[in-house]
C-alpha cells in the first residue's frame, strides 16, 4: 500500500527542524516557519474527525497556540516535530468530543472504502458498504483510530507509531489485529 | 455516536491559508500569555484600591 512520503524525512531536514524548533524556543514570534510547515497537515488531520469545518479551524487554531505556549516543554527524541503536534491535535480533538464541541467523525471516500471492503468480501454491494459502516463504528476508538490512519490516510507505521505513542511494530501489530477485529465484526451474523 | 462522511470535499490549501493566518493565532498567544499575567491583577487591584479609598 502506498503511504504518505511527506512525514519521510531525511536526517539533514530533521536536523534543520530541529533549529526552527530551537528559534521558536526564544520567541512564539519565530514559530511562523514551523506554522507554514505544517498547519495544513494538522487541519486536515483533524477536520477529517469532525463534522463541522468551522469546529476544524477551532480545534486547529486550539493546537497551535497550545504548541507555541509549551515549546519550551519539547524535547526532541529524532521524531519529526509534527509528530509532536498530532498528539496535541489527537488531544484537543478528544478534549472537543468530551465537551461535546464537536462529534466523532469518519470522513472516507468511496475508492478507499471499498479498497478495504475488497479484504473482507468480493461483493461491493451497497449493503456490504452499509454493513462495513455499522463494523467500524462498534470498533473500540483505539482500534479505529489505528484502521483510520493506516488505510484511510495512508499513513506509515512509524508515523502512526508516533502520534499514538506506539513504537513501530507495536503500531503494526495492533492494526493487524484491529483488522481483524473488523473483519470479525464485518461477518458477524446480527 | 460516530458519524461518517463519504467523499466529503475538503477545504482547499489557499482556502485554509487565508482563514489560518500566522498572525491571528500569534495574536491569541499573545493574548493567553497576557491574560496569565498575575500582575495585571495585582496592578488592577491596586488601581482598584487607589480609586475606591
Amino acid at each position: 500500500m502506498a503511504v504518505n512520503l511527506t512525514y519521510h524525512q531525511s536526517a539533514f531536514r530533521l536536523d534543520e527542524e530541529m533549529k526552527l524548533v530551537e528559534r521558536a524556543k526564544e520567541h512564539p514570534r519565530y514559530f511562523a516557519p514551523l506554522y507554514e510547515r505544517y498547519h495544513e497537515a494538522i487541519f486536515r488531520y483533524v477536520f477529517k474527525r469532525v463534522d463541522e469545518t468551522e469546529s476544524a479551524y477551532d480545534i486547529t487554531s486550539c493546537v497551535f497556540i497550545k504548541a507555541m505556549g509549551s515549546i519550551q516543554k519539547y524535547e526532541n527524541r529524532g521524531v519529526p516535530f509534527s509528530s509532536w503536534l498530532f498528539r496535541i491535535a489527537k488531544s484537543e480533538l478528544y478534549q472537543s468530543f468530551r465537551d461535546k464541541k464537536a462529534q466523532r467523525t469518519v470522513s472516507i471516500d468511496s475508492v478507499t472504502l471499498k479498497q478495504v471492503m475488497d479484504d473482507f468480501t468480493d461483493d461491493s454491494s451497497e449493503e456490504n458498504r452499509a454493513k462495513l459502516l455499522v463494523a467500524l463504528g462498534k470498533l473500540k476508538e483505539a482500534q479505529l483510530q489505528l484502521i483510520e490512519m493506516r488505510f484511510f490516510e495512508k499513513r506509515s507505521f512509524r508515523e502512526i507509531g508516533e502520534i499514538v505513542g506506539l513504537s513501530e511494530n507495536n503500531a503494526k501489530v495492533k492494526t493487524f489485529r484491529a483488522l481483524l477485529k473488523l473483519k470479525e465484526l464485518f461477518n458477524k451474523k446480527e | 455516536m460516530i458519524k461518517f462522511l463519504l467523499d466529503r470535499e475538503e477545504p482547499s490549501s489557499e482556502q485554509i491559508r487565508q482563514r489560518m493566518d500566522f498572525d491571528s493565532i500569534y495574536g491569541g498567544v499573545k493574548y493567553q500569555k497576557w491574560i496569565m499575567n498575575p500582575w495585571i491583577y495585582v496592578l488592577g487591584g491596586v488601581f482598584t484600591a487607589l480609586i475606591w479609598f
